[in-house]
């Protein structure tokens, strides 16, 4: 489980300007030191703390300081689900005869002091694509789309991101995560002093094409809905799709509506697949023309195990361990909330979904042949590669987000 | 998922609205237009329907055969590509 820190969120930018006053899930509980002796208060104790682990979700109390600080013994911190948080639950919780306070942790900042995205040492893909030396062109006015299990447009670091979203008769909730771990490494917005940083500052148009229920342990879109939703992208605007599925067999209505998004003047970019390991097949859409098939890469510059390979592959990005992030909400399908490394084609897809944006802003007028070229000769060649310009493992090598959108 | 094949029928662009509908209707009857609000000739020509299993496999060789089907095909799965940290053991 990973639970927010405090680090994560405002801490140098005064609240009025980030509209944060306090930290988000995270409630401190002072319990009297004489309740902590009174093994007859135990009920008084435990009651607080099971009303907040049974209506906000709380887990993971633990003690702020050392049990041998006498003085401030019985300060808590407890993580808790913030949508289920309110001033009426604290309160119940303060009425135990047992409790000092109970109190949300208001936000801190130092006056004058600038922080970028505080868990931005972690991400290594940045390093990797030489985010951190590009010279990014504005990229507000584009609009990268994303076909996935929805977004949770309320995480902090998407504030303001997302431009639409359409779910149709489906929830709104993305119970998996997936589709927000896409868009967050896309354009979790940078140097806000929140998260992580995206590697585009662009919008994304989120459609939503897997239902919320799992069909023999994983998650199939419904065919129909796919298909037009692949049609409302290519008359939406957007100038990027990001497709992080797959499966082995093709579709001449597929190809289709790839033509037309081609036409339309959408660079497609989509993932490679995760089964090298079991029988690395050709999958779909990555293998179809004017699709720019997407491997992973580890911190290493190798191949990520699992990442398939094949002809059709035309770049590769970072795909292990990629930090990004997820619904603030818990759910059945996944452990973490807020955010999480995880490792997947789908992972490295959005870096170059990203860059691709970029590039289109930089260069409005080219069309997406042009886009995928641009991004695939800007490649930076491993050393796995040996003294090739194109391998099936990497295709023409590591997405260089510098070069590419260079002016 | 349902337990029925779901196929996908594209039909020639000049054919006429009464020969689709005669192909499909002894074939597919339930079959519904996947674009029913676009009037272009290519996307509106391209029918959905799922036929019932055991006659699914010999219904779709017949859609196949006919001269105003351009293509007739079983939707093909999609399924997300699922994080290694998210897989079952």
């Amino acid at each position: 489980m990973t639970a927010p820190l405090q680090s994560d969120v405002a801490t140098f930018q005064a609240p009025a300007e980030r509209g944060l006053e306090f930290i988000p899930g995270q409630v401190v509980v002072r319990v009297h030191r004489e309740a902590l002796r009174e093994a007859a208060a135990a009920e008084s104790v435990t009651g607080p703390f099971e009303l907040l682990a049974r209506e906000a979700g709380a887990r993971s109390a633990e003690p702020v300081f050392a049990a041998e600080h006498d003085e401030l013994a019985g300060l808590t911190m407890l993580q808790v689900d913030e949508s289920e948080l309110s001033s009426d639950l604290l309160r119940r919780v303060a009425a135990s005869p047992a409790i000092a306070f109970a109190e949300r942790v208001p936000a801190r900042w130092l006056s004058g002091a600038a922080s970028p995205d505080p868990r931005r040492n972690r991400q290594w893909g940045l390093r990797a694509i030489r985010w951190f030396e590009a010279t990014a062109p504005d990229a507000s006015a584009v609009t990268v789309a994303i076909c996935d299990t929805g977004v949770d447009e309320a995480h902090p670091d998407l504030a303001g991101v997302v431009a639409s979203y359409d779910h149709q008769d489906a929830g709104s909730e993305d119970v998996v995560g997936h589709g927000t771990h896409v868009s967050g490494i896309v354009a979790a917005r940078a140097n806000d002093d929140v998260g992580v940083a995206g590697v585009a500052a662009c919008r994304i148009a989120m459609w939503k094409v897997f239902p919320d229920e799992p069909y023999q342990g994983n998650f199939y879109v419904d065919g129909t809905r796919f298909l037009r939703a692949l049609d409302a992208v290519a008359t939406s605007g957007a100038k990027v799709l990001n497709l992080s599925l797959g499966g082995t067999q093709s579709s001449q209505a597929e190809q289709l509506l790839f033509d037309r998004l081609e036409r339309a003047g959408v660079t497609v970019v989509a993932a490679m697949g995760n089964e090298h390991d079991h029988g690395n097949p050709v999958e779909f859409p990555a293998a179809y023309e004017h699709v720019l098939a997407v491997g992973a890469v580890a911190e290493t510059d190798r191949r990520s195990p699992f990442s398939n390979t094949g002809q059709h592959i035309g770049i590769a990005a970072p795909g292990s361990d990629i930090l990004s992030t997820l619904p603030t909400t818990r759910s059945p399908y996944r452990p973490d909330m807020s955010y999480a490394s995880w490792s997947g084609t789908s992972m490295a897809t959005p870096h170059v979904a990203a860059a691709a944006a970029g590039v289109a802003a930089r260069h409005p007028d080219w069309a997406p042949a042009e886009t995928k070229e641009h991004m695939r000769t800007t490649a930076r060649r491993l050393a796995e590669m040996g003294k090739q310009a194109w391998t099936d493992a990497y295709g023409n090598g590591l997405l260089d987000v510098a070069a590419a959108v260079a002016g | 998922m349902s337990g029925g094949l779901k196929i996908r029928v594209k039909f020639r662009e000049h054919s006429s609205e009464d020969e689709r509908r005669q192909v499909l209707d002894s074939l597919a009857p339930d079959a519904e237009r996947l674009f029913p609000e676009d009037d272009d000739p290519q996307l509106a020509s391209i029918y959905v329907a799922e036929l019932a299993n055991p006659e699914a496999a010999d219904t779709l060789a017949a859609l196949k055969r006919s001269g105003s089907v351009e293509f007739a095909e079983p939707e093909p799965p999609r399924r997300l590509h699922l994080p290694e940290e998210l897989k079952e053991e």
